[in-house]
């Protein structure tokens, strides 16, 4: 019922500072329910995307958020990041990162599946 | 120079929102635009769909004054004037965040509608830090949702120097601030033709002498329709409706109610009436310094309607809507035909 297109590269900025709001690769850029028929450039070599059936676009927005300060007053809410997670693709097992890496595509059965391939962004 | 063009559509396009199209363009634009090898303007293109992504620039642009990120709505695709469900915009309900974040600079926005929906009380429809070069022009920014006693439509913001323009647009915010000004170096923002109507607190909001404010309207605001001494040096021709109105050639509107003002205030539509008292007290600014590069230069309106005379307050410049002259044609015989055409 989700789809994800995340980032397949990396972008920068050279001041360290603000290096940490380009996005990279991993990155959650978009969601959308099942069946999107995504844009001419939303597909390798700027994007993956990994289709979850079962999972309900919901739970999958948490993946769309920022990082915030944790020593930040729930009234600051101080953003320190771009993104608050990214799909750790360099550590897929195997035949997963070969799939994503080739087709672009990726399908995954549960929220729990995508949950444990995910780090901190 | 190796300008290139990308576009956002609900289908058929190079990408389904524009945060994509700002992820997946990321780039040198001084060196490498959209992968031309050369460097140019990116232009992204939004046509008429609900965008539900939040979109944010990030820092991964390189740009310069001469090559930066446009983004644009092309005229039939964009609102038209007040908030229009047909055209494209930035439909953002997640319960916090911000639904345009420019982070890049020299950024050009044009046309956009953005609207943060949500529930959290510190969230904003169009925002953005530390940047220089900045234009806003013809868009709208929208607080919807509930709580947002901390939200601002447009916050522009910032702790050392920066600059924006923002012409022509319009703060739809029932439940804080419409424009909101950090600090910098004066001005830090130049603010024409714009309106803030019926915010719960102040229309325009800014540290003492940093925004130069020209045609401007605020009326209806809960705390002040302008906050005290945010008009830098030169702001004129603005209106409010408590006196709050900075510098010089105030136009007053104590009194007056908003439906004798605009078409539909209530509905956010900020069109003005025939007899509405912002007609004709405002500056004209297509020669001004810091109208160039936006729709102003051009003397136009939000909504593409060309400025003539003495300009109007706001965003909308009051174009009258003539009938087309009724032509009638008759054929008399005196020995021959003779056509008279009478015009009305």
């Amino acid at each position: 019922m989700a789809e994800l297109l995340i980032l397949a590269f990396d972008t920068s900025n050279k001041d360290p500072a603000k290096d940490v709001f380009a996005y990279k690769k991993g990155h959650v850029i978009s969601i959308q329910p099942d069946g999107h028929k995504w844009g001419k450039e939303e597909c390798l070599p700027k994007f993956y995307v990994v289709k979850l059936p079962k999972v309900a676009v919901s739970d999958v927005e948490k993946y769309l958020e920022q990082k915030i300060d944790i020593l930040s007053t729930e009234e600051e809410r101080k953003t320190i990041a771009i993104r608050k997670y990214k799909l750790d693709v360099a550590n897929l097992p195997t035949l997963e990162k070969s799939t994503i890496e080739k087709d672009g595509v990726l399908t995954l059965k549960s929220v729990d599946d995508f949950d444990e391939k995910v780090i901190s962004g | 120079m190796a300008n290139a063009t990308k576009t956002v559509k609900s289908s058929g396009g190079d990408y389904t929102s524009l945060n994509a199209a700002l992820a997946g363009q990321a780039a040198n634009l001084t060196t490498n635009c959209a992968g031309t090898g050369g460097a140019g303007i990116l232009t992204i293109e939004c046509y008429s769909m609900s965008d539900t992504t939040a979109a944010n620039t990030g820092t991964g642009y390189t740009t310069s004054a001469s090559y930066y990120i446009n983004i644009t709505v092309p005229t039939a695709e964009r609102h038209d004037g007040k908030w229009n469900t047909a055209k494209y915009r930035i439909n953002y309900s997640s319960e916090g965040g911000d639904a345009l974040t420019i982070a890049a600079n020299y950024t050009r926005v044009t046309g956009i509608q953005a609207s943060q929906n949500g529930t959290y009380k510190t969230r904003r429809a169009i925002r953005s830090s530390n940047c220089v070069g900045v234009i806003l022009d013809s868009c709208i920014g929208r607080i919807a949702g509930t709580n947002g006693a901390e939200s601002n439509a447009f916050l522009l913001s910032s702790s050392t120097t920066y600059s924006y323009k923002v012409v022509n647009c319009i703060a739809i915010n029932p439940l804080n601030i419409g424009f909101s000004f950090g600090e910098g170096a004066s001005p830090t923002a130049t603010v024409y033709n714009c309106t803030a109507i019926s915010c719960a607190t102040y229309g325009f909001y800014g540290y003492s002498g940093r925004a130069l404010l020209k045609n401007c309207v605020a009326h209806s605001c809960g705390t002040s329709d302008f906050n005290s001494g945010m008009g830098a040096t030169g702001s004129t021709n603005n209106a409010s409706e408590d006196g709050s109105a900075p510098n010089t050639n105030e136009v007053s509107l104590n009194g007056i109610d908003l439906t004798d003002i605009f078409v539909d205030a209530a509905n956010g539509d900020y069109h003005l009436v025939v007899d509405s008292p912002l007609i004709n007290v405002g500056a004209d600014l297509h020669s001004d310094t810091y109208a160039a590069n936006t729709s102003l230069a051009s003397s136009l309106d939000i909504d593409g309607e060309t400025r003539s005379g003495t300009w109007d307050i706001g965003a909308d410049e009051y174009v009258s809507e003539e009938p087309e002259p009724e032509v009638v044609a008759s054929s008399i015989f005196r020995g021959s035909i003779m056509n008279s055409f009478i015009v009305r």
